[in-house]
């Protein structure tokens, strides 16, 4: 693409509007000792086919989820994204629109953020939801700081078990913000012990979990409501909304607020983003929500319209006053979000969370039965295992040799566990085939023990 | 802009789908049975059931109700410096 298209024509009619004569005297107030040298040092640009070319040439040196068969966890999955989706954010009138504070000329974009919050709401079980944040992990600090301000309060009690890039995010903001943490182990069964949170939920502001946690595993979330609720705390539920059609939304578990990503859900998994971070909250907190709010009202004509609402809680509002500073969302990312929830549909959803469960009770059993240890085995779990073995690290580097990718490996209570996860997308054969391979790899790990049998 | 288009959840129809999943070779019949009851789900979730004709409908027909830079112009600062 030419980004300069001006022709010498354009330019000279611009001048002259000017009365310049010149382009170098739009420079003029620039000092002379600090103008930039005529030559840069850059090569000459390339054409459009040459960049395909060069860019073809690095992304053939990619592993990608077309190339090896992915079994990576930890809040980037191989989800099936549909062609539908692509077909509709890559349109220009949704691709280039820019941000709606004319909402005359946005009603596409309003109408269509709106249905994603309608979505969120029911995916993650409150009331309100915002038009989206930036992910997953800036959705819980913007959660915590939403229970902070509700209960005047700045102790966090955060789950050991939290995603570990949610818990280095909120060690970023809680000093800044004034708000001290204590971190809870897993108790025997994987899950936050009862007991423990309501001890450490005094004066605290909220607790915060992830469902399923990082190992995988669903915790008591109407037990921890009501433990965290005894002590005046709120419960915070960082959620996985692509198993909203198998477990109950954890705002209707008694959840105060829930967070969620979807980086997974509709959007590509390129690098690890962009997605967009999802919040759902109760009606009485709607005035301490960040992020955008698309709301809906009428235009003079008495016609349904759409419009960002509620504002003065951070866009137009003295700095000091603001509630939080967020002022923008992932809007075509949340757009792609909620066209894949409408393709999957409730019955899409439930079964694409059958699938999941079944898939990774089948690749537990089978991991088991190939000599690895499983964290916790007889807890309930949703799509993702965690492995206990000697070097996890070094299984995983085997496992990638032979096509097969695991991980990452999450440091979980003094522990390296190495994560798979297994989506709807992964077939037995598959599983089977990542048994074989953990099999293999694990005996060739013991050479002094192959030795021993073949003697 | 173009006439006004009902929310998704308006041109829902029960029975309407649009997804498909692949063949896994794995039952899940019943699976959901081992997940404790209090944290299973206790209805399907209320999204919309459309095809997926609707759905490029309903997401054309918004997209016409929307400006944008690959029509005209935008005489707005930061961002369209960005751009």
């Amino acid at each position: 693409m030419e980004y300069a298209p001006h022709t010498d024509e354009d330019m000279a009619r611009m001048l002259a509007a000017l009365g310049l004569s010149h382009t170098d005297e739009l420079f003029d107030q620039v000092p002379e000792g600090v103008r930039a040298l005529d030559d840069l040092g850059l090569a000459d640009g390339l054409a459009e086919a040459e960049v395909l070319d060069r860019l073809r040439t690095l992304a053939g040196r990619n592993v990608t989820v077309d190339t090896a068969v992915c079994f990576l966890g930890g809040g980037a999955y191989d989800h099936y994204q549909p062609a539908v989706v692509a077909a509709v954010v890559g349109r220009g009138e949704f691709a280039t629109a820019y941000t709606p504070y004319q909402p005359e000329l946005s009603q596409g974009n309003l109408q269509a953020l709106f249905e994603f919050q309608t979505l969120v709401s029911e995916l993650l079980g409150l009331p309100i939801a915002n038009s989206s944040l930036y992910d997953g992990a800036s959705a819980v600090v913007e959660g915590v700081v939403l229970c902070a301000a509700a209960t005047g309060r700045s102790r966090l009690v955060v789950a050991g078990t939290l995603d570990p890039r949610y818990r280095q995010m909120l060690d970023t903001y809680a000093p800044a913000l004034g708000l001290t943490q204590v971190s809870l182990p897993p108790g025997p069964q994987g899950g936050l012990p009862l007991d423990a949170v309501h001890a450490a939920a005094r004066d605290a502001a909220v607790v915060v979990v992830g469902h399923p946690n990082v190992a995988g595993l669903l915790e008591d979330i109407p037990g921890l409501a009501t433990v965290a609720h005894e002590q005046g705390a709120r419960l915070l539920v960082a959620f996985d909304p692509l198993l909203a059609g198998v477990l109950e939304p954890p705002g209707r578990l008694g959840a105060d607020v829930v967070t969620a990503d979807g980086l997974s859900a509709g959007n590509t998994l390129a690098f690890g983003g962009p997605g967009c971070g999802l919040l759902a909250c109760r009606d009485d907190d709607v005035r301490r929500l960040p992020g955008r709010l698309v709301g809906q009202t009428v235009d003079i004509d008495g016609r349904r319209g759409y419009v960002l609402t509620l504002q003065a809680r951070e866009q137009h509002i003295r700095r000091e006053k603001a509630t939080s500073n967020i002022c923008t969302n992932q809007a075509l990312n949340a757009l792609a979000t909620a066209v894949y929830f409408a393709w999957l549909g409730p019955q899409g959803l439930a079964e694409l969370g059958q699938h999941c469960l079944a898939g990774a009770a089948y690749a537990a059993h089978q991991l088991v039965a190939a000599g690895v240890e499983i964290a916790w085995p007889a807890a309930a779990r949703g799509k993702e295992l965690a492995l206990r073995v000697a070097d996890p690290w070094a299984l995983a580097a085997t496992l990638a040799e032979r096509g097969y990718l695991v991980g990452p490996v999450v440091r979980v209570a003094d522990e390296d566990l190495l994560l798979v996860a297994v989506s709807e997308q992964r077939t037995r054969d598959q599983i089977d085939g990542l048994a074989d391979a953990v099999r293999v790899s694990l005996r060739q790990q013991r050479p002094a023990v192959a030795a021993g049998r073949r003697a | 802009m173009t006439t006004d288009e009902p929310l998704l959840f308006e041109r829902s129809r029960p029975g309407r789908r649009a997804y498909s999943l692949r063949a896994t070779g794995i039952p899940s019949a019943g699976v959901v049975e081992g997940i404790p009851v209090a944290l299973r789900t206790s209805r399907p979730p209320a999204l919309p059931e459309m095809s997926e004709r609707d759905l490029v409908s309903h997401y054309t027909r918004l997209a016409h109700r929307n400006f944008s830079i690959d029509e005209g112009f935008y005489p707005l600062g930061s961002c369209t410096m960005k751009y």
